[in-house]
């Protein structure tokens, strides 16, 4: 997987990650390319949640961690530069965590959230009609169309997966991070959130962190497998699940390691 | 069936007991109160002014009750904003941890001051310092300085306890510090910092030393002043217990503090509830 930087939407470059004096990421380099659904494969600790977090820089939050080297471009643009607008970086690149957390407040409160924060409040008409749009969109508006107001935090964590995915879409990005965001899920609210990613993938950049094979095999177009913080295999779907070289990843994915 | 080691039987006999005590002597304290003042606490004791002679004697509590509650909304006024604030500051924005620890400290130092010493200390800045002379202002001030380390500990771990991954939720969206503080963190620790009112309220409103020499006066007539001082419930039973004026009138005036405690304790654990439930 080695597209060239015009097609690639994100391109990595010899980056390095610390916790501390821990190296999580060491000379990771990969793109991704525009419109697509990459999965990031690899074992616990392998630093597949760091990729995602040092692209929208919440890496940041954690006092701990820092990058000890390398570039992110955003298209184009180098996201690690220090004179980056984080919160505009952090609008166009959405994060959809492994936990799916309800904010305190209503349903349509939390989906407007961060539009809000970035755009203003609208007319209440037009609120409900984006409330509408964006719940329908992630298969959520038949479920809650009638308790809009009531809390968020009484949906099923399925639910919540999907308000959260919802939540990021509102601030219309270019690029969804996922982190895991099945993990937690029944197979039935899996199988929805699978057909969303590839419903969104028509207008939105992709990445996903799955420990899921079958999973990663089924929504992928490209795939990263890591392993102890550098890249192992990087290539198509059918490149890497088909004929990896590095043995441990063929060993991953046979289900032999994992 | 195994028989149960003499060590376990010993032990499990130590726990119920401490359990049953623990249980027993609230449930005393307040049936002996009951027992001793309901006989006096009627309508009009509660909304009467102390009268006979000496004052107190006779009558009811009415300036008292007007008073402790003044005197707790004044300190209230001084301690949610600093208590609150300081555990936002020392959860949120304290730039290291060895700042965070060394002020945990301090606090947790002053929450243990007995409390005549904030008296004393509130008789010599705020009364003749200050000049606010014995006054609802300067016995407000003192206990508020009583209520907020309890506060500011309590709020500092509401705020500790809210995931980290809430903030990183919610500022992945784009967003600043202030949506963070202001939308999420707030709100979602709003009640374990109710928690710590309750307690620091509970804690103030019984405490007689702080406003013994700050606020309070054995009688007074006449309506609340901030530049005057009040009657309140712990100095009134203490003076009707130490002037020997009316035992009778004590036991109920200890049962309304009690009772009014209950009362706000209730309405608090409603009011979480029901922040629970939003």
């Amino acid at each position: 997987m080695t597209p060239t930087a015009n097609t690639s939407w994100i391109q990595v470059e010899s980056l390095d990650v610390a916790y501390g004096n821990a190296p999580v990421l060491h000379q990771v380099s990969a793109s991704f390319p525009e419109r697509q659904v990459t999965a990031i494969l690899g074992p616990s600790g392998c630093g597949k949640s760091t990729l995602l977090r040092v692209i929208n820089r919440t890496l940041e939050l954690t006092p701990e961690a820092r990058v000890t080297g390398g570039q992110v471009h955003v298209k184009g643009r180098n996201i690690l530069h220090p004179s980056e607008d984080i919160r505009s970086l952090r609008k166009q690149v959405g994060i959809v965590q492994q936990r799916p957390l309800a904010f305190p407040m209503s349903i349509q409160e939390n989906v407007d959230f961060g539009r809000r924060h970035h755009h203003g409040r609208l007319q209440r008409k037009e609120r409900d009609r984006i409330t509408a749009s964006l719940l329908e969109r992630v298969g959520l508006w038949d479920e809650v169309k009638h308790r809009l107001d009531s809390s968020a935090t009484r949906l099923s964590i399925g639910q919540l997966q999907r308000l959260c995915i919802a939540r990021t879409l509102a601030n219309d990005p270019d690029v969804i991070l996922m982190d895991e965001p099945c993990s937690a899920l029944d197979p039935e609210s899996t199988a929805t959130i699978e057909t969303l990613i590839q419903e969104l993938k028509a207008t939105v950049t992709i990445l996903i962190v799955t420990h899921n094979i079958a999973q990663a095999r089924r929504i992928s177009d490209q795939i990263l497998f890591l392993l102890d913080g550098t890249v192992a295999e990087a290539g198509t779907n059918a490149e890497v699940m088909g004929a990896a070289r590095n043995p441990r990843v063929r060993r991953f994915l046979s289900g032999e390691e994992g | 069936m195994t028989r149960p080691r003499p060590l376990d039987v010993l032990f499990r006999g130590l726990i119920w007991a401490a359990g049953i005590v623990g249980m027993a002597l609230p449930v005393w304290i307040v049936g002996f109160l009951l027992v001793r003042g309901a006989g006096r606490l009627t309508w009009s004791f509660l909304v009467d002014h102390p009268r006979g002679y000496p004052p107190g004697t006779e009558g009811g509590i009415l300036p008292a009750i007007l008073g402790s509650a003044a005197l707790i909304l004044v300190g209230l006024v001084i301690a949610i904003p600093l208590g609150v604030g300081g555990g936002l500051y020392l959860a949120e924005f304290c730039p290291s941890k060895r700042l965070q620890s060394y002020a945990r400290a301090a606090v947790e130092a002053l929450a243990g001051v007995p409390s005549i010493l904030y008296g004393l200390f509130g008789f010599a800045c705020f009364v003749v310092f200050l000049r606010m002379g014995i006054s609802l202002l300067a016995g407000g001030l003192v206990l508020g300085l009583v209520m907020l380390p309890i506060l500011l500990i309590t709020s500092q771990e509401a705020f500790a306890a809210v995931a980290a991954q809430y903030r990183e939720a919610t500022l992945s969206l784009g967003t600043d510090r202030s949506a963070w503080i202001f939308w999420v963190l707030l709100p979602k620790a709003r009640v374990r910092i109710l928690a710590g009112l309750v307690l620091a309220v509970g804690h103030a409103v019984g405490s007689a030393a702080p406003v013994l020499f700050t606020a309070s006066v054995y009688f007074r007539r006449g309506g609340l002043h901030l530049d005057q001082p009040v009657m309140t419930l712990p100095t009134h039973l203490y003076f009707l217990v130490s002037e020997a004026i009316s035992f009778d009138h004590a036991f109920a005036t200890a049962l309304v503090l009690v009772l009014g405690l209950a009362i706000f304790n209730g309405a608090a654990m409603a009011l979480r509830h029901q922040m629970r439930d939003s």
